[in-house]
């Protein structure tokens, strides 16, 4: 019997087979040749494991056992995997001079001080962590908001305060002399604050601050071997495309595909080999889809803007009135609070719009996109190690659906079996109701779907029985519901409910 | 201004350093235990110190989005806490953190494999045919789904907070939801979608709620109750799981995008739902001022299902309200716990 769960394992075999291969390819790259002895022995002990695993799964002999403790059997699995990646990155480490690769060009690799990499799940979180610190947290429109944006805040609004005060006392309120107090741009900075977006004040300026952007992004690869040439053609080739010189900005895109694959090249040797091009494709993609998200984020943040100037001079104007009553002056704190009030309802107003919406929903698309092919540029740049790569967990995962499914099912043949209708009954039970119902000679087949009550799965059944036509439904009663129910694997009592009869009766009118 | 604004910082940093004194925000200290168990997903019962009032037992199915400790926040004020002391025998589905490899666990997975497994354990612990199911926000959602296919093993039905009806005009997330690629956002995540992304949606519903909470933190700092209070509420509303991709992908498009359950058009395990099968007696509780699920998309399931005994339930506040705070206690646990009693023989 071969199982997917043997798929599975023979999988990962090749995946070992493409390991090893790119370990002495790796060796190979480096001076000193290839070691005497090959790291077979953690191998052997973690492929030991893993056929442990699967067989104890496979022979317990009792495939409804098997499916039961699969998650738990997964989980270990799992958890082999982790240590055995462990165990090879230390053993790395440890034999990795013994290749001809001095631990130095190691920790350059891996751009760490002191190399605490202890498997390639740290360094994917380094990694990680570089792109939420470089990339993420520049976000210029995260929608986050946090405690340490809001002192910022309030000292900010503050410094407007003693003038905020006299335009209460004196019902200057409108845009034209309040702006003059509060510039846009330091307006602009404030409600940046509130929102927990960097204000975009000049287009020209963020995509100049964005390419500077992956330039550093190139930069953490760069270590292996990209040459500062890569900036400046993508320099040159960006710089004809804004200035509307689409040729030469081809030919500067074709420069860079070129320098791109060689530059790359030496890093590929270590991750990625085969994939420059595609990588390069990808980083460029990435670029794009960045440089989309931004001009997307400045339209809302225009929008945002807008709307939050009249909800200055709204609080303003209402504290006045107030003043007016009462001649007591507000505090800050109150300034502060009534303000916050009218800037929520201004925002909310502008969200309702459905463009607000649309744009929205383009935004969190190029957020989605932007992270899916980050993530494919690491897929990338370790293919060849597909058991730690998403699209190998994938399997897993599919498999997991797909063992779900299966165990859904058996219970649901197990249950019947709990409560059989023997099988002479059953015919003479299809008998009496085909006797009733009468019998399509014609072939007619109507679409009982159309039925509530009735779905693909009932379709299925009641044409198993011999039932395809409203007409024959249309002349079931309640004693041949209940015959129906005896017949039916599931959802006892819905013919009744749902009324069958009644419904197809119309369908026939 | 000057001065006031030292006073301020001064408020701010002693808060501050009150918060750095503290080691544990403790909540869920309801005590109970785990009777079931299926990978990630854990059935619990709560323990009761005197048998219960209702014979019935009721199973607690709570949304993916965020976590079920909301229901037992503060200790003296806890949902669940209160249930069982109005007399109900209390079970709930923790569902767990999504991951990777989860992410093609469907709706089909978590109604007809994880409700309805522990439906069949609730049942046959306690010999009983049917118990009583009580859904809450994209729970009840759930459990509604879940009454209409199998009526026969629900006795009583309750859901709180829970949006039935996706039409656009119900509100800012139905609005958005609408105009969202869901398919790019699933792919996009590699179909894990994060809680930080569904969170950024709901705290933009009120944009401003965050810059008030810290405008007001100062004062509340000066309380050593209330600081705790509102650290369990920032530690909730922090800890919010991942959304299994396709269950996500399937909720956005067949609910928020095309209404399916209130037109009967939708389908689960090859089977049509129609609410017009949940015929058991069911308690409707929406809450007045609900911004996340507004009265509008709650209310017309009482015209949508069969039953006969069926009420509806204002509760005077909003979404979170509903569970936490001292209104809950006195309002809503006594009314959830009397209706069930009330329904509880045969």
């Amino acid at each position: 019997m071969k199982t997917n769960i043997d798929t599975l394992l023979e999988g990962q075999k090749k995946a070992f087979d493409l390991w090893t291969e790119t370990t002495r390819k790796m060796a190979d790259a480096f001076a000193g040749g290839l070691p005497k002895e090959e790291p077979t022995g953690v191998l052997d002990e973690w492929l030991d494991n893993q056929k442990k695993y699967w067989d104890a799964i496979l022979n317990t002999g009792n495939l409804k056992n098997a499916f039961e403790r699969a998650p738990e059997d997964m989980k270990k699995w799992a958890e082999a995997q982790t240590e055995f990646a462990t165990k090879w990155l230390e053993f790395y480490q440890e034999f990795a001079g013994h290749y001809g690769m001095k631990n130095e060009d190691l920790k350059r690799f891996f751009k760490a001080e002191n190399l605490t990499v202890k498997s390639w799940q740290e360094w994917m979180d380094k990694n990680n962590e570089w792109v939420q610190k470089n990339i993420l947290d520049n976000m210029p429109f995260s929608q986050q908001f946090h405690l340490r944006n809001f002192k910022d805040l309030y000292e900010s609004m503050g410094r407007y305060w003693d003038y905020f005060n006299k335009m209460i006392e004196y019902g200057i309120t409108e845009w034209n002399s309040v702006g003059r107090i509060i510039t846009p741009d330091a307006y602009r900075d404030i409600i940046g604050k509130f929102i927990g977006f960097k204000p975009v004040k000049d287009v020209e300026d963020w995509i100049r601050q964005t390419n500077e952007l992956f330039e550093k992004y190139i930069e953490f690869y760069k270590e292996t071997g990209i040459t500062q040439d890569w900036t400046d053609l993508w320099t040159k080739m960006s710089s004809a495309y804004r200035d509307g010189k689409s040729v030469e900005g081809y030919q500067g895109l074709l420069d860079l595909n070129q320098h791109m694959k060689e530059g790359l090249d030496r890093f590929y040797h270590l991750a990625g080999k085969g994939k420059e091009v595609e990588m390069g494709r990808e980083l460029k993609e990435i670029q794009f889809t960045y440089l989309a998200f931004i001009i997307r984020s400045m339209e809302i943040q225009t929008r945002v803007f807008e709307v939050s100037q009249p909800a200055l001079t709204q609080t303003l104007d209402t504290l006045y009135h107030a003043y007016q009553q009462d001649k007591k002056m507000p505090d800050y704190h109150t300034f502060f609070q009534e303000y916050v009030n009218q800037l929520e309802k201004s925002l909310i107003q502008l969200m309702e719009g459905v463009d607000y919406a649309t744009m929205q929903g383009e935004l969190s698309k190029l957020a989605a996109v932007l992270k899916g092919k980050m993530d494919h540029l690491y897929e990338l740049a370790f293919d060849g190690t597909p058991f730690l790569m998403k699209s190998f967990s994938d399997e897993v995962a599919k498999e997991m659906a797909a063992l779900r499914k299966r165990i859904r099912d058996l219970e649901m043949r197990l249950a019947k079996v709990d409560h059989p209708v023997n099988e002479k009954k059953k015919d003479d039970l299809k008998a009496s109701l085909l006797q009733a119902t009468g019998i399509e000679t014609n072939g007619t087949k109507d679409d009982l779907k159309k039925i509530s009550g009735i779905g693909p799965k009932l379709e299925e059944t009641l044409n198993a029985i011999g039932i395809q036509s409203f007409r024959q439904l249309a002349r079931l009663t309640e004693k041949h519901y209940a015959m129906l129910d005896e017949l039916m694997e599931s959802f006892q009592g819905r013919a009744k409910r749902d009324q069958w009869a009644e419904q197809a009766k119309k369908f026939i009118q | 201004m000057a001065n006031e604004f030292i006073e301020y910082v001064n408020t701010a940093t002693e808060a501050l350093l009150q918060i750095s004194e503290i080691d544990e925000v403790d909540i869920a200290t309801a005590p109970r235990e785990t009777v079931w168990e299926d990978g990630k997903v854990q059935l619990y019962h709560f323990k009761r110190d005197t048998p219960a009032i209702a014979k019935t037992p009721v199973l607690v199915s709570y949304a993916l989005v965020n976590r079920w400790e909301m229901m037992d926040l503060q200790p003296n004020l806890s949902f669940i806490r209160k249930l069982l002391q109005e007399g109900l025998d209390i079970y709930l589905i923790d569902w767990g953190y999504a991951s990777g490899i989860d992410r093609y666990k469907t709706m089909d997975d978590y109604i007809l494999g994880d409700i309805h497994e522990c439906v069949e354990f609730i049942c046959r612990k306690h010999q009983v045919e049917k118990i009583n199911l009580l859904g809450v926000c994209q729970g009840g959602t759930f459990s509604l789904i879940y009454a209409s296919l199998f009526p026969e093993n629900i006795k009583n039905l309750i859901t709180t907070v829970t949006p039935v009806d996706f039409k656009e005009e119900n509100g800012l997330l139905f609005l958005w939801a609408k105009h969202m690629d869901v398919d790019a956002i699933v792919d996009g995540f590699g179909g894990v979608v994060p809680g930080d992304f569904l969170n950024s949606g709901f705290d933009l519903l009120k944009p401003m709620n965050k810059a008030r909470k810290f405008a007001n933190l100062p004062q509340v700092a000066q309380n050593k109750d209330k600081l705790m209070n509102f650290l369990r509420m920032e530690k909730w509303v922090a800890d919010s799981p991942a959304q299994a991709g396709e269950t996500y992908r399937r909720f956005i498009k067949d609910f928020y995008q095309n209404n399916k359950l209130i037109r009967g058009e939708f389908e689960i395990g090859g089977e049509k739902v129609s609410l017009k099968n949940i015929t058991m007696p069911v308690l409707t509780v929406y809450a007045k001022d609900d911004h996340i699920v507004p009265p509008v998309s709650t209310i017309p399931v009482h015209d949508a299902i069969g039953s006969k005994d069926k009420e509806l339930l204002e509760f005077p506040g909003g979404h979170i309200g509903v569970f936490v705070g001292s209104r809950s206690q006195k309002l809503l646990t006594p009314a959830i716990a009397k209706w069930l009693i009330d329904r509880d023989g045969q």
